[in-house]
């Protein structure tokens, strides 16, 4: 289970997230808040990618900065800058090699991302990036996946594909979207971060 | 079909003031010898020269010199690759409506600016041959002049650091060659058709494809060095130019002040080792959210990142050691200054030569 306790997080002097605090128990969720409330932000703290300005974030009550805990935690976002001069294939398998898990060529056929494979990621479309991005995050079957609006830039096909494959993912699925398709689902409950986030009451 | 000329001649210019301030980045207080230092390339390349064009040089010695001013053109056209072609601006100059003959020409007569000296020495040495036959009997420099003609093609076409003729190839010759009776030519003839062969189909990258996925971190800086190795190249050549400057210091001055003269050398070394960290510095701010999501241990990056800048440290400390003479005590300075600095690089950023300058100052007034 996934819990942020009292999280606060400032960039230089400007805080962005104040005293957030939730527990993700149950199996989908979906964040909604305007533009530049922390959404992303939220995800990158929830994976340990990003240093905390205060709180705490656990996950099955184990810090998500712990090299054990990140190989249950899977994060696909636009704000991960990945090495430009590897190929897809090459992130892929270090990826593998890391998490101790198969190459995920089915999860690359359902994406019709074969043909990709052997690109640079700096040479990779917006949409194709997005793919690498997702298949990093679903590669090794985390516990809990925090996805970044998954479905923008994906063609139609990969767009269903994905829908059907979250809806029936055995981990927790916590994304942060304004599609109708999330925000409007009764698979996900609402996160609503205006609401928790302490921040407004500052400013 | 001036204005063309005109607008890549700008592109040149503009990419090495790119590049210079970049490395004053690095060095600041050495940016204003930086000119110095290249002129002084050049003219020691230039000495070195007599010495391939004479046939009775030993074949150790031509392996060395030959090596040598190969590598100090190749590193030369190699830090001006992107100015030379242009690369950041590749999609404007396609869409213009230009020939590709002209566009070679354009790029032939940059490279030419780009090598100048060391590129041009071996054509104007070859016009002073009197007659045919004192050509033919020095058949070995018109060979090597032509494999200097290939080293800009060579280091502009090919994106890996050619290991098969500035390695392998002369590890060979000299390993199977050693004690035998050595042809100059036949080895200037062998040494060519190794460059070509090596610039038109690059066998070491055809069996590197070939090798094993990535699995490890190390593999993805090795891509990146590989990828752009300006930064890495760059320092070693002027560690290359430096050990040679110390040498024909030390030379001059004797031992009078031989100490003293050998830490001012260790600390500019060990600075401009050290400074090695901003690129990693670099890697970890632009791909910050990546590298934190890998398992493996931020230390373990860290010591895996400063290899290249430890290797380069070790094989400088050799050459210093069983060329110079330099003493193991001051030696031992260059790896723990290099150390110093990258730590320094770390903490304190453009401020990063102070503490390993006062060491190094220290260390001569305990002298």
């Amino acid at each position: 289970m996934l819990i942020l306790k009292d999280v606060s997080k400032l960039y230089q002097k400007n805080v962005v997230l104040n005293g957030v605090s939730y527990h993700f128990s149950d199996k989908k969720y979906c964040i909604v808040g305007p533009n530049g409330i922390g959404k992303t932000t939220v995800l990158m703290l929830a994976a340990g990618l990003e240093s905390l300005s205060g709180g705490e974030v656990t996950f099955n009550d184990k810090s998500v900065f712990l090299t054990e805990t990140k190989r249950y935690l899977g994060i696909s976002s636009d704000k991960i800058n990945l090495p430009g001069f590897l190929t897809a294939q090459q992130l892929l398998e270090l990826h593998c090699s890391q998490h101790r898990c198969p190459f995920p060529t089915i999860l690359i056929n359902h994406l019709g991302f074969s043909a990709q494979l052997a690109t640079q990621v700096s040479s990779l479309s917006l949409g194709n990036l997005k793919k690498v991005s997702l298949l990093l995050a679903v590669a090794h079957n985390p516990l809990c996946l925090l996805l970044d609006e998954p479905t923008t830039g994906l063609d139609s096909n990969s767009r269903e594909w994905l829908l059907s494959f979250l809806n029936q993912y055995h981990g927790q699925v916590i994304v942060t979207s304004h599609e109708k398709v999330f925000t409007e689902s009764a698979y996900y409950e609402h996160v609503d971060l205006t609401q928790l986030n302490k921040c407004n009451d500052i400013t | 079909m001036m204005r063309y000329f005109r607008i890549r001649g700008q592109i040149y210019c503009h990419e090495l003031k790119q590049m210079l301030p970049s490395v004053g980045n690095l060095l600041t207080f050495l940016l204003s010898i930086l000119y110095l230092a290249i002129s002084a390339s050049i003219l020691t390349a230039l000495i070195s020269l007599s010495v391939i064009a004479d046939i009775n040089t030993s074949l150790e010695q031509r392996i060395i010199y030959q090596c040598g001013y190969s590598l100090l053109l190749y590193f030369l056209i190699r830090i001006q690759k992107n100015a030379i072609l242009s690369l950041n601006y590749q999609h404007y100059l396609t869409s213009l409506p230009v020939s590709k003959k002209f566009k070679y020409s354009n790029t032939v007569l940059l490279t030419v600016v780009a090598g100048n000296l060391p590129l041009l020495a071996p054509l104007f040495l070859l016009i002073y041959t009197p007659n045919l036959s004192v050509f033919i009997s020095q058949l070995h420099f018109p060979i090597f002049a032509l494999s200097i003609l290939c080293i800009p093609l060579l280091s502009l076409k090919n994106k890996s650091f050619p290991w098969l003729s500035f390695v392998i190839a002369p590890l060979i010759i000299f390993i199977g060659f050693e004690g035998a009776p050595f042809n100059a030519i036949g080895i200037n003839s062998l040494w060519l058709l190794i460059i070509v062969i090596e610039t038109y189909f690059e066998p070491l990258s055809l069996i590197a494809k070939k090798s094993l996925g990535l699995k490890y971190y190390g593999q993805i800086r090795w891509i990146e060095i590989t990828n752009k190795p300006a930064n890495v190249l760059i320092r070693i050549f002027f560690c290359g130019l430096i050990i040679s400057m110390a040498s024909y210091v030390q030379y001059k001055m004797g031992q009078v002040a031989n100490n003293y003269i050998q830490i001012l050398f260790i600390w500019v070394m060990s600075i401009l080792i050290g400074s090695y960290q901003f690129d990693n510095e670099k890697f970890y701010h632009s791909h910050a959210h990546y590298l934190n999501g890998l398992l493996n241990q931020s230390y373990i990056r860290y010591s895996l990142d400063i290899i290249p800048a430890i290797c380069i440290t070790l094989i400088s400390c050799i050459l210093l050691h069983l060329w110079l003479d330099f003493s193991l005590g001051i030696i031992m300075l260059l790896p723990f200054e290099v150390l110093v600095t990258i730590i320094c690089v770390s903490k304190f950023h453009r401020n990063f030569f102070i503490i390993p300058s006062l060491l190094s100052g220290l260390f001569m007034y305990l002298q």
